[in-house]
Parts: structure tokens; C-alpha cells; sequence
């Protein structure tokens, strides 16, 4: 007789062929299947229908004598007592390779590009692993956008999860593309990549990216995970999970600087809310699961940088807010894990505005430790400081305006109504194929705030002021 | 004297038109040279732009076709290797198809049978093959499979052979006797189960020859 221990392993190794023949209920997404072996949260099943066609799913919750699966590919088709399950042991693994850049994948990491399933002798797990918090770099390094309003006020850095907070029909993916286009270290040829990651999008979109990443020439650096408005809804739970995987193969095994383009993630919250009605769960803000943050939070933190590796992973996640409520368990909880936001502003793109970035509710917050001497410029920190503090009272003098009309605005709110005015038109707007530099950046800023006189600066030293002012 | 004054007048007047028509003419001619200057800085201003905009376009296109064969390339190598790989996989399946004769294949259905078996774990189970591999499972093959697989499982286990309809692919299945579980190591699925470490190893052995 073989060692107990033994016959284990070798069973273990063997449940991964057992088959259950015919489950117990087909509810949405969800397969109730009794008196399995037992198996583990996340562990990866294979569905398999009459005709032998297999679909992938994920073991959501087990009892001792059932088990719900959540099938990625959706369930239609199947019937009870012709439905068959595998139950893999092990989660759902994804072949990581450099070779995977240039191609399109549909959300589980299959190819859709009618090429061959990548090939790579390492297999990860989609769910990731937990970073080690005491090996995380602090994130320092400028990435210049060519964007002003970006680079200039909200600053982007390598490593930092910086969400889109936009609205239906606001022009948040030309933004994306053209980050990703422009984005560059200043003085250093880096090795980098592009993950995008496409959740409930339609399909002129998502050729949108593809032609603006191939116009731009960098479509072989480019991996697309697709999971289109027409593909089940319940594949954009792992669509984001395969992307990051790979990225995070790029950064951290081949020393790559990943930028991960996430859009839309409001419809990969309504996909966590479709499953957890399914599966009855008590429901937290506006129907979504009290886990919503949790969840993001378990797909924001794989980004940033780790000692010892030279790659990274910056995260620039779009999400659409429904009514462009910023309050919204969404963007609400999305900014509560990372770290800023750009914030949209429909009325500034309806006055022909691009970026229509709204200049208060935007910020960086790692901006302060990537701007000034040795990084930008030594008067970007003050500058942008100065910017954000009349831009705020800018807001006011219109308020103000809109109540008592412009002619009674005194000779310095007039001044003020001015630079806002400039401000938008000159520094905020650009064309979406405009690359600025940062310097160039800053000296149309300081354009803008010569129009106020130089005792209305007080955030700006005199040194720069003498510099800088009026010139 | 009325009539020298009437000639004065009426040269005063023709002179008053010459001068009037002579500012006409200049106005007219000053008006022509600041519109060719204002049309001939339209005309390079609209040249310069059409360049910059067939500039922007020619660097669009030539990246664009830059990257599409980047991309083609690293296609092509890769169907070219799936190709490769296809092959070996259908070689393989060629191959034990053409070993179901030869008497070291008993062997390997036994050890087929005693995996699905383990992993079923039941102690009564049923084996569906094909109508060729039907012949090399006897009375004393059956008897041979119950007792390892008895010993292995600690358990007594009888397994019987389906010997109602056979299966139209090579391999084994074995079901349990209420046909709620299933075990295939039938050559498709055990391909199939073991893709991954399969291409691995292929692409580690075309790895090695390329370098």
C-alpha cells in the first residue's frame, strides 16, 4: 500500500480529471453543483457543455455540500443534467511573456487576435500577491505628459495610480491615449510598456486605442485585454486581474516601465453588483457590496514600484460617473485608494475645452515629492501652488459676477476674471497632439498669472517673481 | 472774361476728377499690394500648416506601418511555432493510435485505468473504451486493475467493463455506477488536460535548438 501522504498528493494531482456530471441549478452567471470534493475560494473550474466546448469559472463560495461557480463565459446553453465540471485545484493562471505584447487577449488572457495562445514557460496566478509594504519605493520620478494642466498642477508620477474621474461623452479616452502616447521619463530612454485593459466598452473605442497606439507606432509595446460591451459581463471581473497579471510579469520580472490603462471601471463595479444580487448578498451604497473597496483596492495596489526591480507599474484607471456624481460609491471609493484623481468638467468641455480638467477637485498627491530643483523646475512647486490659489478665487469673483454682473466687479476681480479666463483658454487647452514640455508648461502659466499684479502672488518667492513675472 | 472763367472752372473740376481718379487709382493699387501681401502670408500660411499637417501625417503613417510589421512579425514567428507544435501534438496522437497493437500498450491502458480510478476514488466503478482497446481487457487485466487498485486505495474496488457501447476515441473513461462522476483519460482530454506542460516542454526543446 502506497504512504497516506503520498496517495494524497497523487490525488490531489488527479481531482484536477474528475468530472461532475450535471449540476444542481443555473442561476445567471452562477452554477450550484452538490456533493463535490472539497475545493477552494477562487479555484478555477472548468464548465463543460454537450458538445464538450469548455468555458472557464471560478468557485465563489463553498458549503459542505455545495459549491457556486461563477462561469466567466456566461451560461447560456448549458442545461443541468448535461453540464460538466472540473475543479482545477488551483487558481486561474495566465502564460506571462514579453512576446504577448502586440496582441489582443479577451478578458481570461485567451487570443483574439486570430494568433497562437502566447507561449511562456511561466504560469501566474491572476489574483496576484500581496506586495511586502516595507518593499515598496516611494514613487519620485516626474512623468512628463506634455499635457500643462497635468503636468503642471497634477503632476503624474512612475508608479502612482492616477484615476480619470470623467462622465458619458467626455473626451476621457482621447486623454488616455494621448498620456500614453506622450508620457515620458525627461532625459532617459526607458524601456516601457502599455496593458489596457478594455471592461464594458464598445467596440469603436476600444479602435480608437488600437489605431492611436499604432498611429503613434507603439502598438508592438502594447497588450490589449478586451472584454467588449457584447462579451458577458461577468468576464470583466477578471479582465482587469489577467492585465495587471501581465504587467506586473513586465515591471517586475523584465524590468519594464508598465503603464495600465483601465477604462471603464464603472462597468466593472456594476459586474461586481450584478454578482453579488445573484448571490444575495446584503447590499451597501446604491446596490453595490460592501467589499466594493476592498475589491478595487485589491486591483489599485498593484501598481508602484519595489526595491531591487527597475520596472514599475503606473495605473491610470478611467471611470465614468454616473450622473457625474462625484459622491458616487464609485469614484468616491476609488479616490479613496489612490492617489489623486483628474477630475473632469463638463461645462468646461462644452466651451470647447480639451482637457476639460476641472482645476480644483483635481490633485496628485504625490506631486510635491516629483516637482522642483533637480526634478521640473525650482519654481514649479510655488508656481502651481500660486495657480491652484487664483484659480480658486477665480471661481469666487464668477460666482460673484453671475449675482452682480461683471460691471460691478471691482478693478482687481476683473484682473482676476481675466487671468481665469487666459487660464483656460491658453494653458488648460491645448490640441490633443500637443506635446509641451514642462518649461513650456510653466511659462505659459506664468503668462497667464501676469496679468494679476505681483502682490496678488503671495505664494511665489521673490526670487521667482524677479525671474519669471511678466517676462 | 465769362467764358475764361467758365474754362477755369471747368479745368478746375477736371483737375479736382484727374486728382480724384489719381487717388483712386492709388488707393486702389495700395489696396492691391496689401491684399497680395495679406494672400501671399495666407498662401504660406496655409503652406506651412499643410506641411506640418502632411509631416504629422507621413510620421503617422510610417509608425503605423512600422508597428503593424513589428507586430506581423512577431505573429508570424509565433504561428509559425504553433504550427510546429500542432504538428507534434497530431504526431503524437498518430503515434499511440498506432500503438493500440503492440504489447506494450496494455501497460499503459492498465496504468490509465488505475489514475482515473484513484481519482474517482469510489469502490465501483465502470471503464468505457473503444472497441479496439475492448479486446486487451480481459477477465485477468480487469482482475489485475481491482487488485492495485485496492491496494493503493486501501480499499476494496471493483471495476467493471462497460460492455454495452464503446467509445469512438482512443483512451479510457471510467464512470461511477450512478453516472454522477466521470474520469477521462481518454488521449484527447489527457492532451488537453496537460496543454500547458505539453507547449512548455515543446518550446523549451525548440528554445534550446534555436539557441
Amino acid at each position: 500500500m502506497i504512504k497516506t501522504d503520498k496517495l494524497d498528493k497523487i490525488h490531489k494531482d488527479l481531482l484536477k480529471g474528475r468530472e461532475y456530471i450535471g449540476v444542481h441549478q443555473i442561476d445567471g452567471p452562477i452554477i450550484i453543483i452538490r456533493n463535490t470534493h472539497q475545493v477552494g475560494y477562487r479555484e478555477l473550474v472548468e464548465c463543460i457543455d454537450q458538445n464538450r466546448q469548455v468555458r472557464l469559472g471560478m468557485v465563489l463560495d463553498t458549503s459542505k455540500t455545495a459549491v457556486a461557480v461563477q462561469v466567466f463565459e456566461g451560461t447560456s446553453g448549458l442545461t443541468l443534467p448535461g453540464t460538466r465540471m472540473r475543479f482545477k485545484g488551483e487558481p486561474l493562471m495566465i502564460p506571462v511573456d514579453v512576446s504577448m505584447l502586440g496582441r489582443v487577449f479577451n478578458g481570461l488572457g485567451n487570443p483574439i487576435d486570430g494568433g497562437p495562445p502566447p507561449i511562456s514557460a511561466i504560469e501566474k496566478d491572476v489574483n496576484g500577491l500581496p506586495v511586502n509594504p516595507t518593499a515598496r519605493e516611494y514613487p519620485r520620478d516626474f512623468i512628463q505628459t506634455g499635457i500643462s494642466v497635468i503636468d503642471a498642477m497634477n503632476t503624474l508620477i512612475r508608479g502612482q495610480k492616477l484615476p480619470i474621474f470623467s462622465g458619458n461623452g467626455l473626451p476621457h479616452n482621447q486623454l488616455a491615449a494621448q498620456i500614453a502616447r506622450q508620457a515620458t521619463l525627461r532625459g532617459e530612454k526607458t524601456d516601457f510598456a502599455v496593458v489596457f485593459a478594455a471592461l464594458g466598452i464598445k467596440h469603436d473605442i476600444a479602435r480608437y486605442f488600437i489605431d492611436s497606439f499604432e498611429s503613434s507606432g507603439v502598438l508592438d509595446k502594447v497588450a490589449l485585454f478586451l472584454s467588449l460591451a457584447d462579451d458577458p459581463s461577468i468576464e470583466r471581473i477578471i479582465t482587469p486581474r489577467t492585465a495587471l497579471t501581465l504587467a506586473e510579469h513586465l515591471a517586475y520580472d523584465c524590468g519594464k516601465h508598465v503603464l495600465v490603462i483601465m477604462t471603464d471601471m464603472s462597468n466593472y463595479c456594476e459586474s461586481l453588483r450584478e454578482i453579488s444580487t445573484i448571490r444575495g448578498e446584503i447590499p451597501s451604497r446604491k446596490g453595490y457590496p460592501g467589499y466594493l473597496y476592498s475589491d478595487l483596492a485589491e486591483l489599485y495596489e498593484r501598481s508602484g514600484m519595489i526595491k531591487g526591480c527597475s520596472g514599475s507599474i503606473t495605473q491610470l484607471p478611467i471611470l465614468t460617473m454616473p450622473n457625474d456624481d462625484i459622491s458616487h460609491p464609485i469614484p468616491d471609493l476609488t479616490g479613496y485608494i489612490t492617489e489623486g484623481q483628474i477630475v473632469f468638467d463638463r461645462d468646461m468641455n462644452s466651451r470647447g475645452i480639451y482637457p476639460p480638467v476641472a482645476g480644483l477637485p483635481s490633485l496628485s498627491r504625490l506631486m510635491k515629492d516629483g516637482i522642483g530643483e533637480d526634478m521640473t523646475r525650482i519654481d514649479h512647486p510655488h508656481l502651481a501652488s500660486q495657480l491652484f490659489a487664483s484659480y480658486s478665487y477665480v471661481k469666487d469673483v464668477r460666482n460673484l459676477a453671475s449675482v452682480i454682473g461683471d460691471e460691478e466687479l471691482t478693478a482687481l476681480d476683473k484682473q482676476y476674471m481675466e487671468f481665469g479666463d487666459e487660464f483656460e483658454r491658453r494653458f488648460v487647452n491645448q490640441r490633443n497632439d500637443e506635446n509641451r514640455d514642462i518649461e513650456e508648461s510653466l511659462d505659459i502659466a506664468w503668462q497667464c498669472l501676469s496679468i494679476l499684479p505681483p502682490e496678488e502672488l503671495t505664494r511665489i518667492t521673490e526670487d521667482e517673481l524677479d525671474e519669471h513675472y511678466g517676462r | 472774361m465769362e467764358q475764361k472763367g467758365q474754362q477755369a472752372v471747368i479745368s478746375g473740376i477736371f483737375e479736382e476728377a484727374q486728382k480724384k481718379a489719381d487717388e483712386i487709382v492709388r488707393t486702389a493699387n495700395v489696396q492691391i499690394d496689401e491684399h497680395q501681401k495679406s494672400w501671399s502670408i495666407q498662401k504660406e500660411n496655409i503652406l506651412r500648416d499643410a506641411e506640418v499637417e502632411a509631416t504629422r501625417r507621413e510620421n503617422e503613417k510610417r509608425n503605423s506601418i512600422i508597428s503593424q510589421i513589428a507586430v506581423e512579425k512577431k505573429r508570424k514567428a509565433l504561428r509559425e511555432r504553433e504550427a510546429l507544435i500542432n504538428k507534434l501534438i497530431s504526431d503524437t496522437r498518430a503515434h499511440m493510435a498506432s500503438k493500440i497493437d503492440k504489447p506494450e500498450y496494455r501497460h499503459i491502458l492498465l496504468n490509465w485505468i488505475i489514475e482515473a480510478a484513484i481519482g474517482l476514488n469510489l469502490s465501483r466503478a465502470i471503464i468505457r473504451t473503444s472497441a479496439a482497446e475492448k479486446k486487451i481487457i480481459n477477465r485477468d487485466f480487469l482482475d489485475l486493475v481491482n487488485k492495485r487498485v485496492s491496494e493503493i486505495r486501501g480499499n476494496e474496488t471493483v471495476i467493471k467493463l462497460d460492455e454495452s457501447d464503446h467509445l469512438s476515441c482512443q483512451g479510457v473513461v471510467l464512470n461511477a455506477e450512478d453516472g454522477s462522476v466521470a474520469f477521462s483519460n481518454t488521449v484527447n482530454d489527457r492532451i488537453i488536460r496537460n496543454q500547458s506542460d505539453i507547449r512548455q516542454a515543446i518550446n523549451k526543446i525548440i528554445d534550446s535548438s534555436d539557441n
